[in-house]
């Protein structure tokens, strides 16, 4: 078999950090090539430097086992290198087509746009791959599954030939997750080569050819698929056996903490119904589950909760309390810690060093406020153990977020809102690009927390993720709860028909 | 040599400011070599009329009160995503409101310069209330709205002095203010007063506001990411309206000070133009209220400088506003010059540093 890419020595240093150390990879042509590792192993960077994002302090790259220079992103794809990012690099007020273009407009005439080609030509890329994409649609219409695939078209149309794929189903839901994958394997079918990173060793394990394992930098080993497995997997990744484990059930639960009463909801621009009459409660000890496809209300919902999203109807109470109309700080000074759903946007501030975010939305709290002023000792002292606790990988508390790896970034998240929410935790997708270890901690603290007679909202677009934590379980479809069931009572397919729509003769009208 | 280049990395941002001054001087040098004039003559001359002697010195200070205190003005809105280019209006308006507090009143000194330099303060926040309820409540973009907003309150000042306020003579002014209401003169036969204590503590008040306290972290924070900052629950908007408010009161502050410690009137067109290279002396200064000092300090020193060059070279004193352009030139090209500066610091072709991970 020929060698498309292969990476020889790669070595890549930020500062004190070694984010790739003489790293040799070796990628068949027409093959799905995986590269897992845990967060910050520098699996990112190496990709990067692969796309020409980065330049390696030492090594060499060959493509079709030929010695290059990939100095830029130009040069990658001059190379049959196309890389589709986390985040997209889409504007969203331009058709699809027009993304895709972009910069390589076909023109009539020499100076005139020539549009029929422009959509001909989306379209007939879409058709080849059955990507399904509409090429006049407007990108801000569509969802992020489509969104992605205008990326992979974007590439494909650039003639690419190795598709480099960064977490890409980090944001996608199950299904459209199901979706790409059958994209992937039709792009190998027809000669192209794809490497795909992923924390979910289940994916991997499903699509891959081959499989890198990476570890400080360091690539511990290149494995068949057919030679490996989760466990081979995890316990090459971590370094140690890890065991996939249930968690222990509820021991003790007890009085109502949240309490959302017919909530109501439309949204802003054309006063759709976002939320209708979403009632539940969520006790002392217990884990409600959220189930659903994405898009189904539950941005709005947490919103609600916080005290972000205005409610045409309905009270929400904490501890009997009603916190409806409360402002925000006041929510979350009232007893609630949310984890939000895009870490980059809302999270976090990106710019701020780590210290700073360890206290983003308590800066007028004891102990890191008094009178108004900063105790920068006592922020410190505070960023400290939690970079301990939480094994946040960064050189110091005063680097840059923006700096970590994504799953660095979450982790500072979860360890700020877990260690300052005294009643109620809401977790939106809690471990989004974490590893296989670092979820697991997660989950372990969460369920800490509900054994500490907290109560923890759980939202998640995985139903395995909240089939392992849950008490409860509500499957919200259409912005309405549709039922609410006991963990013990029902099954992942039961779920999965209610989160589409379905519904049992045992829910209550 | 290791520690070097991390030093150097790591204040990449700072040096990076410093090579772009150090290149508008030798585009400049260039310049002047190139019209038949010996540029390190000249920069002599610069250099000694800027600091060649304590009067030099003090005179050099003067200008760089006001510079600094706008400067500041900027740095605050900037800092929680307000970009106050109507600094100019502001601070003509603050100059005229303190005029006539201190013409027209009669008060113990203890009194009278506190309340004069606090109403200059407040025309100027005031004023800057107008864009700042547009930009907030009405997404109307500030630099726009406030670069139109210097028009209204220069012909305004213009009509009040030659309108309103008795003349006294020829020169279109207010009456001049009331001992009482003066800075006291630091340096006789220069223009250095007290007014330049006040500068530093609104330096200090910035950097404590910005670095020390709760509301200068989340106004920091409104600056980085609205979203984050709103999820958080940080009151944006209010938080905006309070950022341009203190941008508009220092702005003010700048003019009543220099009403009080050097015209002691408010002296029609009185100003050449400090609220805007204000926004030159913060992004030199990289929006940091230390970093202002310094850059503050060469603008002075340009204003200052260019006096001897031009007199003692034949240079055209034009040439100040042509290095301002220059510097302002390659302070907006910093990306680039920032690029450059780390592929040679690493020795090597550099990455851009914005980049974020995932
Ligand atoms: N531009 C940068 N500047 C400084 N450090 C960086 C930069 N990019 C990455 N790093 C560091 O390099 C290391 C590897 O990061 P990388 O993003 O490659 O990890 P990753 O394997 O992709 O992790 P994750 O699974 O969390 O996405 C991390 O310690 C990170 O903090
Ligand atoms: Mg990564």
């Amino acid at each position: 078999m020929a060698t498309i890419l292969e990476m020889r020595g790669i070595t890549k240093r930020f500062g004190d950090v070694l984010a790739n150390d003489r790293v040799n990879i070796k990628v068949e042509k027409g093959t799905i090539h995986s590269i897992v590792g845990e967060n910050g192993a520098g699996k990112t960077t190496l990709m990067n430097i692969c796309y020409g994002l980065y330049h390696a302090d030492s090594g060499e790259i060959f493509i079709n086992e030929e010695e290059v220079e990939i100095k830029d992103p130009s040069a990658a794809i001059k190379n049959g290198i196309g890389m589709i990012h986390q985040h997209f690099k889409l504007i969203p007020a331009m058709t699809v087509a027009e993304n895709v273009m972009l910069g390589n407009e076909p023109r009539k005439n020499r100076f005139f746009l020539d549009i029929d080609e422009l959509n001909g030509q989306t379209h007939q890329i879409s058709e080849q791959y059955r990507l399904a994409v509409d090429p006049e649609s407007l990108v801000e219409d569509i969802s992020v599954g489509i969104r992605q695939r205008v990326e992979i078209l974007k590439a494909l149309y650039r003639k690419a030939n190795l598709l480099i794929l960064d977490e890409p189903t980090a944001l996608l839901t199950p299904q459209e997750s199901e979706d790409l994958f059958r994209i992937i394997n039709r792009l190998k079918a027809d000669g192209k080569t794809i490497l795909f990173i992923s924390h979910k060793l289940k994916e991997i394990m499903q699509i891959s050819d081959r499989v890198t394992v990476m570890r400080d930098g360091k690539v511990v080993d290149t494995v068949e698929k057919k030679d490996t497995s989760e466990v081979k997997l995890a316990r090459l990744m971590v370094g140690r056996d890890v065991l996939l484990k249930t968690a222990p059930p509820s021991k003790k639960i007890g009085e109502v903490i949240l309490k959302a009463e017919n909530l109501s909801a439309e949204s802003e621009l054309h006063h759709r119904q976002v939320l209708n009459n979403v009632s539940f409660e969520v006790r002392s000890g217990e884990v409600l589950g959220i189930a659903g496809i994405d898009g189904n209300g539950q941005t709005e919902l947490v919103r609600a909760l916080i005290g972000l999203q205005k409610l045409t109807k309905g009270k929400i109470s904490l501890r009997g309390k009603d916190i409806t109309h409360l402002h925000v700080k006041e929510m979350r000074d009232a007893g609630i810690g949310v984890i939000p759903e895009d870490r980059l946007v809302e999270g976090l501030v990106v710019n701020f060093d780590v210290q700073e975010n360890t206290f983003l939305g308590l800066q007028r709290n004891k102990p890191f406020s008094k009178n108004g002023l900063l105790d920068w000792k006592a922020v410190a002292s505070n960023a400290e153990q939690l970079v301990e606790k939480f094994d946040i990988r960064t050189p110091n508390i005063t680097h840059p977020v923006r700096l970590l790896s994504g799953g660095n970034q979450q982790k500072i998240i979860v360890a700020r809102e877990i260690f300052h929410a005294p009643d109620t935790i809401i977790a939106t997708q809690p471990t989004r690009g974490l590893d296989i270890a670092a979820t697991d901690f997660v989950h372990d603290e969460l369920i800490k927390q509900r054994d500490l007679g907290k109560a923890v909202l759980l939202l998640s677009l995985s139903l395995e993720e909240i089939m392992l934590l849950s008490t409860r379980i509500a499957v919200i479809y259409k912005g309405e709860i549709v039922s609410i069931v006991n963990k013990d009572e029902t099954t992942a397919e039961d779920l999965g028909l209610m989160m589409l729509g379905g519904t049992y003769e045992h829910i209550p009208a | 040599m290791g520690k070097t280049r991390k030093y150097l990395e790591k204040n990449q941002a700072a040096f990076t400011s410093i090579l772009a001054v150090l290149l508008a001087f030798i585009v400049v040098g260039v310049l002047l070599f190139s019209t038949g004039r010996n540029p390190i003559e000249a920069f002599g001359y610069f250099m000694s009329g800027a600091f060649g002697n304590t009067y030099n010195i003090a005179n050099t200070v003067s200008r760089v009160i006001p510079l600094l205190i706008a400067a500041i003005a900027f740095i605050i809105g900037a800092k929680c995503s307000v970009f106050n280019v109507g600094i100019e209006g502001q601070l003509l308006l603050g100059a005229l409101t303190s005029a006539v507090i201190g013409f027209g009143l009669d008060l113990p000194p203890v009194a009278h310069l506190p309340l004069m330099l606090l109403t200059g303060a407040l025309a100027g926040g005031l004023y800057a209330l107008i864009p700042a309820w547009l930009k907030v409540y009405r997404k109307v973009n500030e630099i726009l709205s406030t670069i139109m907003l210097n028009y209204p309150a220069f012909f305004f000042t213009h009509y009040i002095v030659l309108n309103v306020t008795p003349l006294e003579g020829v020169i279109p002014a207010t009456p001049f203010i009331k001992e009482s209401a003066r800075f006291i003169n630091l340096f006789p036969g220069t223009r250095l007063h007290a007014g330049i204590f006040v500068t530093l503590l609104v330096v200090l008040f910035a950097y404590f506001l910005l670095q020390k306290t709760s509301l200068g972290y989340e106004m920091r924070a409104v600056g980085l990411n609205k979203e984050a900052a709103r999820f958080h629950g940080i009151p944006v908007e209010k938080r905006m309206m309070l950022a341009f408010f203190m941008s508009g009161c220092l702005a003010g502050l700048a003019g009543a000070v220099e009403v009080a410690g050097v015209h002691y009137r408010y002296l029609d067109q009185f100003s050449p133009g400090y609220g805007y290279d204000s926004i030159t002396v913060a992004m030199v200064g990289l929006l940091n209220p230390i970093g202002a000092i310094f850059s503050a300090t060469l603008f002075g020193a340009l204003k200052t400088g260019i006096l001897d060059m031009a007199v003692f070279t034949a240079i055209p004193r034009q040439l100040v506003t042509l290095i301002n352009g220059i510097v302002v030139l390659f302070v907006a090209a910093k990306s680039m010059i920032q690029n450059g500066f780390l592929r040679v610091v690493k020795g090597k072709q550099s990455d851009a540093p914005e980049k974020e991970t995932a």
